[in-house]
């Protein structure tokens, strides 16, 4: 679904010119469960970046379920984005103003979708991540662990492809992390592709796909731990 | 805090938040100069019709025929209580009385040979020139003639000179006005215009002989030069019993000069207090704008404030610090408002020489004035405001 | 995003920021109510101007003695000339077949006396045409007689002013008046009517136009007024006025004629200039708030650096970003004039309420331009930060 061939980034940092992604080459299946890790300065939170469209590469070629992503504009990324992309962002970033359901309903108003079927389409997920008592509640009043299920539930309201979370327990307690990375491969399991750039080496492990970052090269390494782990869910 | 280092911060902290406090400073120097060209628009306008008014000379009084409730002169219309050369003659010689011109006006035609002109021609006394400060140009003003009968001599006003005899002598030439003749002893220099008669085409006779030309018994006026240092008030109830006396009864009109001016001044005051009005509607909106930046502003810095305080400023001189940032803004706002003013007066001044000056030193200073006034309101509420938070709180904010 | 959406999302952005719209919206309301009420003025006085000559009727001529050639032009105001405009010459321009009506003027200042009290008043000499011409209407007895131009009746009308100084409050008819020596018969006192065009209507005495000249001891006529039938050409029905003078006056030209058209003409171009000053010096005022809408926008867009990322991250595009901050300011700007529009109207009401003879009223076209020039300046304002916020990288704003 996913292909990154001989993909380059460089940064201007002062008169430097930093080469952050050097001939990345990356393929991605539909279902599949990545884990993204590395030292700062790697690259990793560059190449998610990549991956959502927020950022355009220098050269090289991304494929995007069978659409050269590398020559698109703008405006076309964006719209890309809205509909095959869910984001999910270590400090949450739900808008303070509005409801849990509200921030949840952002991209269906994006897309312009009815406000009827709006609500229908909130209600869903918001069950799906547990929070349905919790839809008119403030950003104020939920804790770490429920802003984070909101901001998933915000990620797939509009049944993305890809699911990219970049450390997404970072700011939460290790009950509440732990909660939301399962929340997370439960959705996997239904068949959305997951991303997930990680310093927290537990984390990382749990992902059967796991992905090393050094200095803007690109490595890949499997472990049995998570094989066993999908095969003893399955099996219930 | 030492003064210079307590300016020395005031200017840093205005000048880090370049771009907000530049729209600011922006929209308050709109607001100022909108102020201040209309009051300056005012006072200008003012000393301009004053000016009108007042270059025929001061110390006049002038009398006319009939007794009017209203401000407005009814020498035009037709009488039979009039006023009379014998009356003019008469009040020429009471006590204090400088100098007396009888005034009665008309239009006819003005023919030199083959040119003629259809234009105002005023019948005066010989001391007219003097009396209204008009200068000649050529030749002389008319003789002190008898008032009652007087020679037939004219003097012209420079444009009705040029339209007759171009640049030829005019001096000692005989002209006809309406059928009679006239011969011309003198030309005035340009005076210009007043309240949009043009004074420079204008013919002066003796009063005896324009009665004659226009048929009528009755001056239009009597105007009345006085000394110097005399009380007017006290010379206006002479005058208007004597002629009371004269008359038999009080129809006549007679108002002095300050009068006249003190009228035109209540008008002209409300004409200037409107200006000010609407200018002060851009000065509110402006000084609104500062109020509301400030506020705001105040709010982001909360965590400075909690800072200081933890540092041990005291409350009056954190107050001092932020509401010398609103006059100091305010003031900055102030300057270029006054410099947009006298922009402006530079343009004008090359398109439009005749117009009064704006930029002097009265709206200078009210300019600067309103805005250390404006500075200091704006900024003591939410100075105050960001002092009174408790400090812990402050620095918890951010 | 739909339109609607994009209302309620920036609703909720006012909502949240309650202080900081107020202010705003007091600036623009305060701005677009000045505008309005500023034109008013000046559009009720231009309106009062054109009233007071409509009342004069449309076809009037006015007939001066003197003429002037001057650079400067200008009418003849003093009324004097050394060949007087006579009844002769009033009747000969009646005949003209394109004349309704002639009123020929005499103008002069008397003592008017009744039993003990007199008064200094106005004393105009016409004949029946000029109620007509001037439109004034009689509160009782009757007009002018019609022979006023051939006989000097000894009668009068008087203005009802003069009615309660000299007469308070008794009836006055076929009371005899005295005027400087001559006597004469109240026949008629004129409806209240006030002040027209300077002539102060109730403190006025008219006489026939001969009583009028034998009074003051003389057959110059002050003014001419003449009524027209409605004629396609009145310039040539000028001229033959003119010609018809010049052929009495051994042939020359000393009238000037001018119509009720000029004269209303210049009035409505000064009231029109004037009220187009004021209006823009009263939209300074929106300038300036529109220069707040701006900093405040700036600030907004910097404090909401992360929801625009956010936003973008979703898939909101650069356009949609501009068009949200733009319609903000825009929402904001509407409201708020609406707001200034009704207090302007609620303080036309009042004013009309408290001084009825004024008779304010606001143009349908100063409300527009009012409003038309504050979207201006919300949409010229808002522009530059729409674009800054267009612009925010969401790969920025989005780390930590």
């Amino acid at each position: 679904m996913i292909k990154l061939a001989g993909v380059n980034k460089w940064y201007q940092s002062g008169s430097e010119s930093l080469h952050v992604l050097k001939d990345i080459d990356l393929n991605i299946a539909q279902g599949d469960y990545l884990s993204v890790m590395g030292p700062s300065g790697s690259g990793k939170s560059t190449l998610l970046n990549m991956l959502g469209l927020l950022d355009v590469i220098d050269k090289g070629e991304y494929w995007l379920a069978q659409q050269p992503t590398h020559q698109l504009n703008e405006e076309q990324r964006a719209s890309l984005r809205g509909k095959k992309i869910g984001f999910i962002f270590q400090s949450f970033q739900l808008i303070n103003r509005l409801s849990a359901a509200e921030n949840v309903a952002l991209p269906l108003v994006l897309a312009e979708i009815a406000p009827a079927k709006r609500k229908q389409m909130v209600e869903q997920v918001l069950q799906q991540v547990g929070l349905t008592d919790r839809a008119q509640h403030l950003p104020a009043q939920l804790s770490g662990g429920q802003l984070q299920r909101v901001a998933i539930a915000r990620a797939i309201v509009m049944q993305p492809e890809l699911i990219l979370a970049d450390e997404p327990t970072g700011n939460l307690d290790q009950h509440s992390g732990l909660e939301i990375i399962e929340l997370l491969e439960s959705l996997n399991l239904k068949g959305l592709t997951l991303v997930l750039v990680t310093h927290d080496t537990q984390m990382g492990q749990r992902s059967r796909r796991k992905i090393k970052m050094i200095d803007g090269v690109l490595s890949e390494g499997v472990t049995e731990q998570a094989n066993q782990q999908i095969l003893q869910v399955s099996e219930q | 805090m030492k003064l210079t280092d307590g300016l020395r911060w005031i200017n840093r902290a205005v000048l880090s938040q370049r771009q907000r406090n530049l729209l600011t400073i922006l929209g308050f120097a709109i607001g100022v100069s909108a102020v201040t060209i209309l009051a300056a628009m005012g006072d200008s306008l003012k000393q301009f019709v004053l000016n009108e008014f007042t270059q025929f000379g001061s110390n006049i009084i002038a009398i006319t025929p009939g007794k009017t409730e209203t401000m407005g002169n009814t020498g035009i219309l037709r009488t039979n209580r009039g006023l009379s050369l014998y009356d003019a003659e008469y009040l020429a010689n009471l006590p204090h009385i400088k100098a007396m011109v009888p005034v009665v006006a008309g239009t006819a035609v003005v023919k030199f040979r083959s040119l003629s002109r259809a234009t105002d021609v005023v019948g005066v006394g010989h001391h007219a020139a003097e009396a209204w400060n008009m200068q000649i140009a050529q030749g002389r003003f008319l003789p002190k003639d008898d008032l009652l009968q007087p020679r037939s001599f004219a003097v012209l006003g420079s444009k009705l000179k040029a339209a007759l005899f171009s640049n030829k002598n005019a001096l000692g030439q005989q002209i006809h006005i309406g059928s009679s003749r006239f011969r011309v002893v003198g030309v005035f220099a340009s005076k210009g215009q007043f309240l949009g008669m043009d004074l420079d085409e204008i013919a002066y006779i003796p009063a005896a002989k324009a009665l004659e030309l226009f048929n009528r018994d009755s001056l239009m006026e009597i105007d009345l030069m006085y000394r110097a240092n005399v009380d007017v008030d006290t010379l206006l109830t002479s005058v208007k019993n004597r002629l009371i006396n004269r008359h038999g009864a009080e129809d006549f009109t007679i108002v002095s000069q300050d009068q006249m001016l003190e009228s035109l001044d209540d008008i002209l005051n409300v004409v200037r207090f409107a200006g000010i009005a609407i200018g002060a509607i851009s000065l509110l909106v402006g000084s609104v704008g500062i109020y509301t930046i400030l506020t705001i502003t105040l709010s982001q810095r909360k965590g400075e404030v909690g800072l200081l305080r933890a540092l041990g400023m005291q409350q009056r001189l954190l107050i001092s610090l932020f509401l010398g940032e609103a006059v100091f803004m305010a003031i900055l706002g102030g300057m270029a408002g006054l410099l947009l003013l006298a922009c402006i007066q530079l343009a004008l001044s090359l398109a439009l020489p005749q117009l009064p000056l704006l930029f002097t030193f009265a709206s200078v200073s009210l300019g600067l004035g309103v805005s250390i006034v404006v500075g200091l309101l704006a900024g003591a509420t939410p100075a105050y405001q960001a002092s009174r938070l408790p400090p812990i709180e402050a620095l918890r904010a951010e | 995003m739909k339109s609607v959406d994009v209302l309620y999302f920036n609703l909720q952005v006012f909502t949240r920021h309650r202080w900081r719209t107020g202010m705003l919206a007091f600036c623009v309301a305060l701005g677009v109510a000045s505008v309005v009420l500023l034109t008013s003025l000046g559009e009720s006085a231009r309106r009062y101007v054109q009233r007071e000559f409509a009342l004069l009727g449309n076809d009037l001529l006015i007939v001066l003695p003197g003429k002037k050639q001057t650079s400067g032009g200008g009418v003849p105001i003093y009324g004097t000339s050394p060949r007087d405009l006579t009844l002769a010459d009033a009747e000969h321009i009646s005949r003209l077949a394109a004349v309704k009506s002639v009123a020929p003027i005499i103008a002069g200042n008397g003592a008017v006396s009744y039993k003990s009290r007199n008064r200094d008043v106005i004393v105009i000499g016409s004949t029946s045409g000029f109620l007509q011409a001037r439109n004034l209407s009689l509160a009782m007895g009757s007009g002018l007689p019609d022979d006023s131009a051939e006989i000097a009746r000894p009668v009068a009308i008087i203005g009802s002013k003069l009615q309660n100084e000299l007469f308070s409050g008794q009836n006055p008819l076929g009371k005899m008046l005295t005027v400087d020596d001559y006597r004469y018969q109240v026949i008629g006192v004129l409806a209240e009517r006030g002040e027209s065009l300077g002539l102060d209507m109730r403190d006025m005495l008219i006489l026939p136009v001969r009583s009028a000249e034998a009074l003051f001891n003389s057959p110059a006529l002050f003014r001419i007024l003449i009524e027209l039938h409605a004629v396609s050409d009145r310039q040539s029905v000028i001229e033959q006025i003119y010609q018809i003078v010049k052929q009495r006056h051994q042939n020359e030209e000393d009238i000037t004629i001018i119509t009720q058209q000029t004269v209303m003409q210049a009035f409505n171009n000064i009231l029109v200039t004037l009220t187009a000053i004021i209006g823009l010096l009263a939209a300074i005022s929106l300038v300036v708030a529109g220069i707040l809408i701006m900093n405040l926008s700036l600030i907004s867009v910097q404090q909401r650096r992360p929801e625009i990322g956010l936003l973008k991250a979703l898939g909101a595009s650069h356009k949609l970003i501009q068009q949200i901050f733009v319609w903000e300011s825009l929402m904001l700007v509407i409201v708020a004039s609406v707001i200034g529009l009704l207090c302007a109207q609620l303080i036309i009401f009042a004013a009309n309420q408290w001084l009825p003879i004024l008779q304010f009223v606001a143009p349908i076209w100063s409300h527009a331009v009012a409003l038309g020039v504050a979207m201006l300046t919300a949409l010229v304002f808002s522009w530059l930060p729409a674009k800054q916020a267009a612009i925010v990288s969401p790969v920025e704003v989005l780390r930590g």
